[in-house]
């Protein structure tokens, strides 16, 4: 068949020139028409292309799936549309960089000159834009759904988060109340005095022990310092020790708080200061903890005074010894002296006889050899000479019971509670005296006391006790040392001196020294080295508390192995005496 | 208006032959396997139509149309649910099945597919009743039922073919209902063709 290519020119001119590209296929799939668009877009030129097999050009068309829908067209069928998703390029163009268009193509008949011929029309439309923007436009709808999803996953993650965090909000608002029942139930429990401050020093806290011990209820004192709360106490001491807790942040202990109980006696509190650090600003609050110590001050005052006692005892049996020496002696003296008294009777009978012979004139030799028999039979000359001696040593004796009575007075008086300006170098000769049963066996006992040696106020029982302790605690290391059957003896020296504003007293003694392992230990209460029920482990405890903390002095020694031990005690100078001297200083320039 | 049964078959035998067709050019189209189900067809009103498109199950609905002219005239159109008809481009053209939204694009793949759909049903009648007619360009639109058809078939009593099938796609099952309207005594001049070619059939 020939097309008559005038008549097809004539009635497709138009689409020419229209921006799409645009051919006519005959029912034979020869082509008809091939519009400029189409040369530029496939570089076949019309004169190329027209009167030629379509499938020439382009053999994928020669398939059913084109063939097939195209065929009801030439009977005057529908339209049949390729559309560009499912049939991206019906017919391969390129772009000048080498991209291929994307086209989207409609098929329509149309009639012809020759009754019931018709022909195809393609017009394939540009897409390629379209469809760019189209898959940008999915890509970002894509994008936005997915972020969508994404924030609606995390708003189901906060959302279930949120849910979780109040659950632990009130799990643990639940365990804190429990946990704040119980610290309620804990501080009520406690019987230790517990006071908490904050760091303006107004009490936020005052437990049961504490309203029990001052008598005090918590809604009286919360909101007041401690100075403002109405305790009868020591409070410049505890204002003191708060002071120094909160510029070192250490604990910080204070004994001995003097303070008036509930009932109007006077007590002893044992406090201690604690910093504590804590809430959001990190803020110093203070707590205070502590008892009522005056029981347990009551009992400590009974043990010493016990201990006191228990020494007595052991040294009952020495000091009655050193009674009996001279008792005996002095009754020995005694029963001479009455015997010589009756010698002297005798001979006395005999002179008054010759006396009032003589006065009578009527001597006889029979009284003056009755008074020569007499005399020899007296020894006149021994009565004379011993007698004197006898009563001599009587009033030694006598004087060396009264020394001993006094110094037993002295040692055993329960004393006095307050301290009082003591003569040290007395009060030691009189300690030694009591002892001296314990260490005359074992030691000589040389003393060097300073005679200016100024007075020390002091607790002279206590005292007294101190130096007991150590004296025979210096007579039992030496008969260690020496066994019980020696006769060569150790020595206790014991000097004073002065030394600043200090007394010192050192005790000596030549016995063993103390060993390396137990030094660190020594003062501990309960701890001794002696046999069971020779010592109860308390002395030199009960000596280190009253030195250091009664008399605020110093206890210390120094010791070496097989020379012996020095304990060395300080206390200071009276500070009333200081102040008599320094006043006598001043008169005296 | 009179149907025989015989007539109802003969246009029951020409829409199954047009499906037919329809799904062999699918099928040589895509890789997925596609089957058309053989149509339920059913002469209604378009009264009656809005009822029987309330089972796709949505007021909106994506339509390819088609409308033809001559001897008679009329409409053809393919509905679908419009996320019946984004699943059916994504899997026509391999895509992530995504939203239902239907872009230009899809549009356009999914007019392709109508355009097969209704071509296979008027290619078999065209080719049959051996009658020109003038075709439209398939046209998508997405829109509600009344809207699709009311104004335009006033006529309430107006004649209808609907033709209920089902796409399927692996294991996708695309509800698709096919729908030919005719303008006033097309319907009529359709049956009598019919009916000459019944005779035709008969005479030979």
């Amino acid at each position: 068949m020939v097309v008559d290519s005038a008549i097809i020119k004539r009635d497709f001119e138009l689409l020419q020139h229209i921006p799409m590209g645009v051919f006519v296929l005959r029912r034979d799939y020869i082509v008809v028409f091939w519009n400029n668009c189409m040369e530029e877009w496939t570089g076949i030129s019309q004169n190329d292309v027209l009167d030629t097999h379509i499938f020439d050009h382009f053999p994928h068309l020669n398939t059913p799936s084109y063939t097939y829908r195209l065929e009801d067209l030439f009977e005057g069928g529908p339209p049949v549309v390729f559309s560009s998703q499912l049939h991206k390029q019906i017919i391969p163009s390129c772009f000048r960089d080498g991209q291929l268009r994307i086209q989207h193509t409609t098929v329509t008949s149309i009639p012809t000159n020759q009754e019931k011929e018709l022909y195809a029309l393609f017009v394939i439309e540009d897409v390629t834009d379209l469809s760019r923007q189209i898959k940008d436009y999915r890509a970002l709808r894509d994008q936005a759904i997915e972020e969508i999803k994404m924030r609606k996953e995390a708003e189901g993650l906060l959302c279930q988060a949120q849910s979780e965090l109040e659950d632990r909000v009130e799990q643990r608002t639940l365990e804190l109340k429990k946990a704040h029942t119980e610290n309620g139930q804990l501080l009520k429990a406690i019987t230790s005095i517990l006071i908490n401050m904050d760091e303006k020093d107004r009490i936020i806290q005052w437990n049961a022990a504490a309203e029990k011990v001052f008598g005090i209820s918590k809604a009286e004192v919360m909101g007041q310092t401690l100075p403002e709360c109405n305790v009868q106490w020591d409070c410049d001491k505890i204002t003191e020790a708060v002071n120094l807790c909160k510029s070192r942040e250490k604990s910080t202990p204070v004994d001995d708080v003097h303070f008036k109980r509930p009932d109007g006696t006077d007590g002893f509190l044992g406090l201690t200061i604690n910093p504590v650090i804590g809430g959001e600003k990190k803020q110093l609050n203070i707590l205070v903890l502590g008892a009522d110590i005056t029981e347990r001050k009551i009992l400590e005052a009974q043990l010493g005074e016990a201990q006191k006692l228990e020494a007595i005892g052991q040294l009952a049996s020495g000091i009655a010894h050193e009674i009996n020496t001279p008792t005996q002696y002095v009754g020995d003296n005694t029963q001479f002296l009455k015997e010589g008294f009756d010698d002297f009777a005798t001979l006395l009978e005999k002179y008054n006889k010759l006396l009032k012979a003589v006065k009578q004139s009527e001597p006889s030799s029979q009284l003056v050899s009755e008074i020569e028999e007499a005399l020899e039979a007296v020894d006149l000359d021994y009565l004379t000479e011993e007698i004197p001696n006898a009563i001599q040593q009587s009033l030694e004796g006598v004087e060396r019971v009264t020394s001993i009575v006094r110094a037993m007075k002295e040692f055993a008086h329960p004393g006095s509670k307050e301290k009082t300006l003591t003569d040290i170098n007395r009060a030691i000769e009189s300690t030694v005296t009591v002892a001296r049963n314990e260490w005359k066996y074992v030691a000589e006992m040389k003393t060097d006391f300073a005679d200016d040696l100024p007075p020390v106020s002091c607790l002279p029982g206590e005292f007294n006790q101190v130096i007991l302790n150590i004296v025979v605690n210096a007579a039992h290391a030496i008969s260690e040392t020496i066994g019980n059957e020696s006769v060569q003896k150790g020595v206790i020296t014991i000097s004073t001196h002065k030394a600043g504003d200090w007394v010192e007293i050192r005790i000596s003694d030549t016995g063993s020294g103390i060993p390396e392992e137990v030094r660190s230990k020594i003062f501990n209460a309960f701890f001794t080295t002696k046999g069971v029920g020779k010592g109860s482990g308390q002395g030199l405890a009960i000596s280190h508390s009253v030195i250091v903390d009664k008399h605020d002095g110093d206890l210390y020694f120094e010791t070496e192995a097989g020379k012996g031990t020095t304990f060395i005690i300080h206390l200071p100078i009276a500070t009333e005496f200081k102040e008599e001297q320094s006043q006598i200083k001043e008169l005296r320039k | 208006m009179n149907i025989s049964s015989d007539q109802i078959d003969a246009l029951k035998e020409l829409i199954n032959i047009g499906v037919g067709r329809a799904a062999g050019v699918l099928n040589q189209m895509v890789s997925a396997h596609i089957k058309l189900q053989v149509p339920r067809v059913q002469i209604i009103t378009l009264r009656n139509l809005t009822e029987e498109t309330k089972n796709i199950g949505t007021d909106m609905l994506a339509t390819v149309q088609i409308h033809f002219k001559g001897l008679f005239s009329g409409n053809a159109a393919m509905l679908m649910a419009p996320d019946s008809a984004a699943k059916l481009v994504s899997v026509l053209t391999g895509e992530k099945i995504g939203t239902a939204d239907l872009d230009a694009v899809r549009a356009g793949t999914l007019a392709e597919v109508g355009n097969i759909v209704i071509n296979g049903v008027m290619g078999v009648i065209v080719n049959i009743l051996n009658q020109q007619l003038t075709f439209s360009l398939p046209d998508f639109t997405e829109d509600n039922i009344e809207d699709l058809f009311g104004s335009k078939h006033n006529d309430s009593n107006t004649t209808m073919i609907l033709a209920r099938t089902r796409l399927l796609i692996e294991q996708l099952q695309i509800k698709c209902d096919i729908i030919i309207f005719f303008e006033m005594d097309s319907f009529d001049v359709l049956l009598s063709a019919i009916e000459n070619i019944a005779s035709e059939c008969v005479a030979t």
